[in-house]
């Protein structure tokens, strides 16, 4: 627009960036913590922290279903998730039937404590993970439909910054190694050219398949257009599993053979294991399950599954035998956003790819703020209220995010564990954290305010253990000589952050003056014409 | 000078054409390539919608490299209307 071709776009990366840049950051953020969903889950179950791993599959389906059928033997849904290498305990849980007014019943879920069949694990009740996994596309405190159109858009400024980004680097190589330290905003574009061009392909790739894994919502014209039968006849006919059964009104006598079928589905899919069971209408003449079973080795994004009826009879089988080119194609790239396949080596390089992907997308904040800084100040003009207020939105986002999630993580140990709405209340709890470091920051936009808050997120990362030890007795070596390695992990991890932090609130404190006294420096050769 | 400057409003125009516009015409160029691509129908659709994310960047890119304003508001419609005039008259031949 502003002449040739490069400007146009940098100006469109530029404040395209700056428009989405919050926004990114949080789903940066979240989503590279979902990589340990299951582990910070765990870590905010404490009460399942001394429980042994289940290893009998056979043994703990027999005691979900007997659960189940003590519990709930007229719910609509049952459902059964058995353990895993990342999740120790056997999940079960159940649909209520619906109260007059309601489309679907609520969900009740439990677990079940280790080798005893007669008991259930009484858990906290938390969010845990799940909490960052559902923030990085659904949002909070809105809709979900809402949130992931808005998540979308934003993506999709990601994605035109990634091209647009290449497009106006022209150095691309030459920049893979500079860093000018102690250069103001110079500096910090080569901290965003570092980021961004280091972790480039990650980049690419969780933006444009972030946006795949939401593609029937996004995108949604071809299929519903094109498809005969629309978008539900294609769901059915690419997953004959996913088949509604009316229930019959008439009860069932015998119980279902579970056991049958699993036995069977492993010989049919040649699998050792099943991952999840659903039964639909559990006590009606009309009864389905449905079982899961995932491949081990296998990147692409689908279960091997098959819908039975309650006589055994084979309603729906999963097509990975049959799928086509494309089909391949899009769950192999789903799967490679979701990182269900990776194993612990490849997970934290994903992890440090998100993480590069934050510092990539702060600095672009950072430097924006920059360069409008040192413009106005060359200027002699006053700083101005917008200046402030990316400023504030940046300490608030970057500095504030991972303090709200500690506070979260807080909150986790320190509210009553039988206190009705203490799932809502840790949630809140990070929000209200976020507005308040927003406040502080725009009162104190400046390098003391990186530094208080880096210094605060330090202090709760460094206490984190000690809170534990405190509230729950369990610690690191505990955790060690147990080996839960994700346990102690978590814990370290989080240390390791914390002195991070230290080191990020001491580099802010230490260029207060300096930053000062170059402010002065550029006033003074400003006034010596005089 | 007006707050809505001449040049604010054609950045305002880019920005709502390469948004809307460029939507529009990338999900009827999607709905086109479905019917055209020689594929068993799922595949078909499935290709299309993988694609259709880099026609979109590609559309809003667009929107902003154009020379004037307006071009960003005849190019993206002109895609959109031509890509929507040959759908409906492939539907209404085949049916």
């Amino acid at each position: 627009m502003k002449g040739s071709f490069f400007r146009s776009m940098t100006w469109l990366h530029t404040w395209g960036g700056l428009l989405a840049c919050w926004l990114l950051f949080l789903v940066f953020f979240a989503g590279t913590l979902s990589y340990f969903r299951y582990e910070i889950s765990w870590w905010m179950q404490p009460e399942s922290h001394h429980l042994p791993r289940q290893q009998e599959q056979n043994a703990a389906l027999q005691q979900a279903l007997a659960r189940l059928q003590a519990d709930a033997p007229d719910s609509p849904q049952w459902f059964i998730n058995l353990p895993d290498e990342r999740n120790p305990l056997t999940r079960y849980g159940y649909r209520q039937a619906p109260e007059p007014g309601q489309r679907r019943g609520r969900f009740v879920d439990g677990y079940l404590l280790g080798d005893n069949a007669q008991q259930t694990a009484v858990l906290r009740d938390t969010k845990g993970g799940d909490f960052f996994y559902r923030l990085h596309f659904d949002l909070h405190y809105m809709s979900a439909i809402t949130a992931r159109w808005i998540v979308g858009a934003a993506a999709m400024i990601m994605l035109v910054g990634l091209v647009t980004g290449i497009v106006i680097h022209r150095r691309i190589f030459a920049d893979f190694f500079t860093f000018r330290k102690g250069k103001g905003a110079r500096s910090w574009l080569d901290i965003h050219n570092i980021s961004s061009v280091l972790a480039l392909p990650y980049h690419l790739m969780i933006t444009y398949t972030g946006l795949l894994t939401l593609m029937f919502l996004y995108m949604s014209a071809p299929v519903d257009k094109v498809y005969p039968g629309g978008r539900g006849q294609f769901f059915n006919d690419q997953n004959p599993t996913f088949q509604a059964v009316k229930a019959a009104g008439e009860q069932r006598d015998e119980p279902l053979p579970v056991q049958a079928f699993v036995e069977r589905f492993k010989a049919d899919k040649q699998l050792d294991t099943i991952s999840r069971i659903n039964i639909n209408n559990p006590a009606d003449e009309n009864a389905t399950v449905t079982l899961y079973g995932r491949e081990p080795g296998q990147i692409a994004h689908y279960a091997r599954s098959t819908l039975y009826d309650s006589q055994g009879e084979v309603l729906g089988n999963s097509r990975e035998g049959q799928f086509y080119a494309p089909e391949k194609t899009a769950s192999t790239l789903i799967a490679l956003h979701t990182a269900k396949f990776a194993p612990w080596p490849l997970r934290w390089l994903f992890a440090l790819g998100g993480l590069l992907g934050c510092v990539m997308v702060a600095s672009g904040g950072v430097l924006w703020a920059k360069r409008l800084e040192e413009k106005r100040l060359k200027a002699a003009q006053p700083l101005g209220w917008n200046l402030r207020l990316v400023k504030a939105l940046n300490i608030a986002t970057v500095a504030g995010l991972p303090l709200a999630s500690l506070v979260f993580l807080y909150l986790n140990r320190l509210l009553a564990p039988d206190f009705d709405a203490r799932r809502d209340w840790e949630m809140h709890g990070f929000f209200i954290c976020y507005v308040i470091t927003l406040l502080f920051a725009l009162y104190q936009p400046g390098r003391r305010g990186w530094a208080v808050i880096w210094a605060a997120t330090a202090a709760l990362a460094l206490l984190l253990p000690l809170l534990n030890l405190f509230t729950t007795g369990h610690h690191v070596l505990d955790y060690l000589s147990y080996g839960h390695w994700a346990l102690a992990g978590l814990e370290l991890t989080v240390m390791v952050l914390g002195i991070v932090a230290c080191f990020a609130a001491r580099h802010c404190l230490g260029q207060e003056n300096s930053g000062r006294r170059r402010v002065a420096s550029t006033r003074s050769y400003k006034e010596q014409p005089q | 000078m007006s707050v809505v400057s001449r040049h604010s409003f054609g950045v305002l125009l880019r920005v709502s054409c390469a948004a809307l516009l460029g939507y529009l015409a990338t999900a009827e160029t999607a709905v086109l390539a479905a019917w055209i691509l020689p594929l068993e129908p799922m595949s078909a659709v499935l290709t299309s919608m993988l694609l259709s994310f880099l026609l979109y960047s590609g559309c809003i890119m667009w929107a902003f490299h154009v020379r004037q304003h307006w071009r960003a508001l005849t190019d993206l419609g002109g895609l959109w209307l031509l890509a929507l005039l040959v759908n409906n008259a492939m539907v209404g031949g085949a049916g």
